[in-house]
């Protein structure tokens, strides 16, 4: 069929391109392999046949945590910090029962899992982002439903729970960011 | 170890009394160590990470880590001599 191409053609299609390789190809067995800048051929190495580097598939076997009651209080009221709790507390209610949508900018690693950020009410929040990849997301589960049966104590002896969520790959947990005036850093020995 | 840290008894009262209200509540911090505790320009304390918590433990475990939070106060108090 590639003799009936014309290569003088002035109005290519996909069609007609695809038509005029084909010819060349099989005018030209000889192997072209890919080149450097150098004119050196390149290859491309083959992925080890293992699935280290592969991402892990979430365990299909996972349970949520179960969500315990909220703590006794000891006739005080529970502080309502957070702006999702001024309304009626309902107590079945767990940590990521309330869907919510925040932007965090401005991220700064602060090390290991901590970023501080930006929410887009201004406000400064202290972020925790676990690999999406590597962990699977009951590491934050668990620790959001820990800050929620603390909820009491936001604020005081434990930062603000704000929410739980995904950050693109990374299972997000944003909490109050605390102004810090000591850190217990190790010394050299 | 030692910890650079300008140590007051207050903040070491108020670490706890953080650990304290933490375990009254039914929860194990599970990783006392000194980067998870936080303290304030006003000395108050927040006890951070609780990645390794467990919900309603044993109270032998409860008991552990107080004794382990004791244990480091008063590691401070040895090192800098402020803490009594």
């Amino acid at each position: 069929m590639s003799d009936t191409f014309r290569i003088d053609s002035t109005d290519p299609t996909i069609l007609k391109l695809l038509y005029f390789f084909s010819h060349l190809c099989a005018m030209d067995m000889d192997e072209h392999p890919e080149v450097n800048a150098q004119g050196n051929a390149i290859y491309l190495r083959s992925a080890e046949k293992t699935a280290d580097k592969a991402p892990k598939i979430p365990d299909p076997n996972y349970l949520r945590p179960h969500r315990l009651p909220p703590p006794v209080a000891d006739g005080t009221p529970t502080p309502r910090r957070s702006p999702r709790f001024q309304g009626p507390v309902d107590d079945d209610r767990g940590p990521d029962d309330e869907p919510m949508s925040r932007s965090v900018t401005n991220l700064a690693f602060l090390g290991c899992k901590g970023w501080r950020g930006t929410l887009d009410d201004g406000s400064t929040v202290f972020a925790k982002l676990w690999d999406g990849w590597k962990m699977p997301a009951s590491y934050s589960e668990h620790e959001a439903n820990v800050y929620y049966h603390l909820r009491d104590l936001w604020g005081t002896v434990v930062p603000a729970f704000i929410g739980l969520g995904q950050w693109g790959f990374c299972h997000i947990l944003l909490l109050s960011y605390i102004e810090v005036a000591l850190s217990f850093r190790p010394l050299m020995n | 170890m030692l910890y650079q840290v300008k140590y007051t008894p207050q903040v070491g009262r108020n670490i706890l009394k953080a650990f304290k209200q933490i375990h009254a509540r039914g929860v194990l911090h599970g990783d006392v160590r000194p980067e998870n505790i936080l303290v304030r320009p006003d000395q108050s304390v927040v006890v951070i990470d609780f990645e390794m918590s467990e919900l309603m433990p044993p109270r032998e475990a409860l008991m552990s880590e107080m004794s382990e939070v004791k244990r480091l106060l008063a590691s401070f108090s040895h090192s800098l001599g402020v803490y009594s």
